[in-house]
């Protein structure tokens, strides 16, 4: 086990992310062999040339809770899917994940495994931490937009975009500063004063009722 | 798996938007939603670093170099900043009876400084893996950016280079506001990361963003530099940007890629060469007298006997590189010779 370094973070499980985690469900955190997963996804082309259109997606699971020179090893992330060509999924990306999700639901209720160092069994847990993919692909794997003036996956409520000429912007970055900045009452930015507080994300009621 | 068809989404039925009706955020509950840990998650989504560097690069770079294409300085531009009323200096101005013309702004860089720029970035050194020869990205005449960048030449662009060239070129506002975004990515990608350091990140970024705002037009603006607010409330949830990047899954596609014989069948010999590394890599973990991937010692600065064990031979360094005949004249050899005879501990039993 690692000793956490006050104030530092060199590893996940220094994260509040992973915290929360333990925190929410202390019994898979007793068992420091219970697995933490990353699972990541970015399409390819396996020929090449970029003038033939394909593009093949594997989906890598990296356990995260190895010493951090492992955790890059590129032995360590294993492919357990790959899903063909020509076209990239789409929408249909849920259908294929379905598999490993029967999985990982198994994984989560435990599996028996042998422990070699004591020369007996044990119940292996493992659980799904977070998604590691580009922008365009959060909105295949979350079903939450990126696109519009809804793109910024952090706020869902009051936005700030704006729409220009041709195309939308965010301007609005003086929200973020505190209310008394002189900043806000600058007219160089937009020409208008800027009283609105920055955006909020949605709780997690509000997110299971929008979907 | 029972006999599923590829189909639009149960879940979407008929729920087409009206008008007036408020827009739909999520468009379906994913797969993913069936875990039931799911909605626990603080964060069942990274915002990845490499790609919005790429892309804030990409900006900065195609409007300071006016890129034609990538630049966000368009006659657009120059009409939104009309629109809204603000800084007249920049508006497009009419000379003769229908000529615009679009006075230049401090964001872009001159005829001369685009080239001193570009001489910057040509006559670059770095240390050897450090990063890509940047002088392949720029025109035979040293004048414009031609090849398109690839994302790790935008990382150290972006956090070293940019800032360090741009000095004296363009206005002071304008330099500190990219060397400030610049060192904001450098302190982000640290590996270990203080906890302090990223909360007093997440204060400047705003700083940052408004100043830029001030120099650089609207359509500057999208959503991919929006997005840089919120990778230091990322960061505290995640740990170390490491984790949560993707230039490792980039590399392990390139060995994906490789796998690839059967040009037909490109699926097929993925599968059958990333089962066969894989169980080959499974087994070597438990061989002992093979050298494997695993058990291979460090060999940097350690010594390596010399094939042929004599006590003169030994000179403590580990040699590098391939090797090299060279043939010496009898006055040197005979040199040579004196001193093995003279120096080697083996010989002195035969002396004696």
């Amino acid at each position: 086990m690692k000793k956490p370094v006050a104030n530092v973070m060199s590893h996940p499980a220094d994260g509040e992310a992973w915290k929360d985690f333990e925190r929410e469900f202390p019994n898979f955190a007793r068992d420091p062999r219970n697995l933490r997963l990353s699972l990541a996804t970015d399409g390819f082309n396996p020929f090449g040339n970029m003038s033939t259109q394909y593009s093949m997606w594997p989906v890598l699971l990296t356990p995260l809770n190895l010493p951090p020179w492992e955790c890059v090893n590129l032995a360590n992330y294993f492919m357990c899917l790959l899903i063909p060509g020509p076209k990239s999924p789409g929408k249909d990306f849920d259908l294929f994940l379905e598999p490993l999700i029967e999985e990982l639901l198994k994984l989560w209720k435990g599996v028996s495994t042998y422990n070699a160092s004591t020369g007996r069994k044990f119940d292996l847990h493992a659980a799904l931490l977070w998604c590691i993919h580009d922008f365009l692909v959060l909105a295949t794997l979350s079903g939450r937009t990126t696109k519009g003036y809804y793109a910024c996956i952090h706020c869902d409520k009051d936005p700030f975009c704006k729409g220009i000429r041709n195309k939308i912007c965010y301007i609005a970055h003086r929200r973020y500063l505190e209310r008394t900045h002189a900043w806000r009452k600058s007219l160089a930015f937009d020409g208008n004063h800027e009283n609105r507080a920055e955006p909020s994300k949605f709780t997690m009621d509000e997110v299971l009722h929008e979907l | 798996m029972k006999d599923v068809r590829l189909r639009k989404h149960p879940h979407i039925t008929g729920n087409k938007r009206k008008r007036g009706d408020p827009p739909k955020i999520y468009s379906h509950k994913v797969g993913l939603w069936s875990l039931p840990y799911w909605k626990f998650l603080k964060l069942p989504h990274n915002l990845v670093v490499m790609h919005i560097e790429k892309n804030v690069c990409e900006i900065i770079l195609g409007t300071l170099l006016n890129v034609l294409g990538k630049s966000k300085d368009t006659q657009n531009a120059r009409l939104d900043l009309y629109d809204m009323g603000i800084r007249p200096e920049l508006h497009l101005q009419q000379d003769g009876n229908s000529a615009y013309r679009a006075p230049p702004g401090p964001y872009v860089l001159g005829k001369d400084q685009k080239v001193q720029f570009c001489n910057f970035l040509k006559g670059l050194k770095f240390l050897d893996g450090y990063a890509a020869n940047l002088a392949r990205y720029i025109s035979e005449d040293g004048s414009r950016v031609v090849v398109k960048l690839k994302t790790h030449s935008c990382h150290i662009l972006l956090q070293r280079v940019i800032p360090a060239g741009l000095r004296g070129l363009v206005r002071k506002d304008v330099y500190e506001a990219i060397t400030e975004l610049g060192t904001f990515f450098m302190e982000l990608c640290s590996r270990n990361r203080r906890i302090d350091v990223v909360k007093r990140l997440k204060k400047e970024i705003s700083l940052i963003l408004c100043k830029i705002e001030k120099i650089f037009p609207p359509a500057f603006f999208d959503v991919m530099v929006y997005l840089c607010v919120h990778l230091p409330d990322e960061a505290l949830l995640r740990g170390p940007v490491q984790y949560g990047w993707m230039y490792p899954i980039e590399r392990r596609l390139g060995t994906l890629k490789n796998f690839v014989r059967n040009k037909a069948r490109p699926e097929g010999s993925i599968v059958e060469a990333y089962m066969a590394s894989d169980t080959l890599t499974f087994c070597s973990r438990y061989v002992e007298d093979v050298d494997t991937r695993f058990n291979q010692d460090d060999d940097s600065g350690t010594e390596r006997p010399l094939p042929n064990d004599i006590s003169v031979f030994k000179h403590g360094a580990t040699l590098v590189g391939a090797n090299r005949t060279q043939y010496i004249d009898a006055a040197v050899m005979n040199k040579l010779v004196w001193y093995v005879l003279h120096n080697a501990e083996e010989v002195e039993d035969y002396l004696e």
